[in-house]
């Protein structure tokens, strides 16, 4: 099981950072739904630095990452007064295609395996059973 | 400049020398890709060869360019040169169906 964390300014800067980290930890440990982690995360970490924490730099946002055998989970944790709800399955599916905003939590909902909400706090399920085969 | 331009009968080939189209570029693309069509460009190739990796704000410029085209006479989006990720996002968000896709050469 391999445990990390990237602590990160509010700026959209610091996706530079996000980007090569995540890319090099994941390269590394899966060869499958990577590109599909990387979107996922790198959505909900800008969803923190622009509403969660407004873009304020003296506010941070902590990325963990956890990989085990079955699973790889992002959690991403901001400093704001946190999610209200996600949208259902039905919602995501029912993406308009020409809309041109608001796509990044519909895009979670429909590629994560789960999705679980704590305040400030959303942690991103994938099983690697499904993306590996 | 993150843009370069050629053209090629009709079309105005755009190729976007960025490896991420993204949230952070948005602003500064948009206005760049805004200013080729206002200079009466309306048959746009989008190259993306360099690009690896697209975004929901990313695809957002796409969407808004494929709609300005569309309500002008004779006006005309394809994109190219798509890698791995960013077809994989075009699929997943459906928009492989809506945009017309070419070979670059």
């Amino acid at each position: 099981m391999e445990s990390t964390k990237l602590v990160i300014e509010s700026k959209l800067e610091a996706l530079d950072q996000v980007y090569t980290w995540l890319k090099t930890i994941l390269e590394s440990n899966t060869t499958k739904g990577v590109n599909n982690i990387l979107l996922i995360t790198y959505e909900i970490v800008t969803n923190a630095i622009i509403h969660g924490n407004k873009r304020d730099p003296s506010k941070s946002v902590i990325i963990g990452l956890d990989i085990t055998e079955s699973q790889i989970v992002v959690t991403v944790e901001d400093e704001g007064s946190g999610y209200d709800i996600l949208p259902s399955k039905e919602e995501a599916q029912n993406l308009n295609y020409l809309e041109e905003g608001g796509r990044g939590l519909k895009l979670a909902v429909l590629t994560c395996d789960a999705i679980e909400l704590d305040k400030n706090s959303i942690k991103l399920i994938f099983n690697r059973e499904s993306k590996e085969k | 400049m993150n843009l370069s331009l050629e053209t090629n009968n009709d079309n105005t080939i755009v190729t976007i020398n960025k490896e991420r189209l993204d949230v952070a570029s948005m602003q500064n693309l948009k206005e760049e890709l805004t200013h080729i069509i206002d200079e009466g460009n309306h048959q746009l190739i989008i190259n993306l060869t360099p690009v690896a990796f697209i975004d929901s704000s990313g695809l957002s410029i796409l969407i808004a360019l494929f709609k300005r085209l569309n309500t002008i006479d004779g006006g005309k989006l394809q994109l190219c040169g798509l890698g791995k990720q960013p077809m994989e996002l075009l699929e997943i968000t459906q928009l492989d169906k809506i945009f017309a896709i070419i070979n670059c050469n």
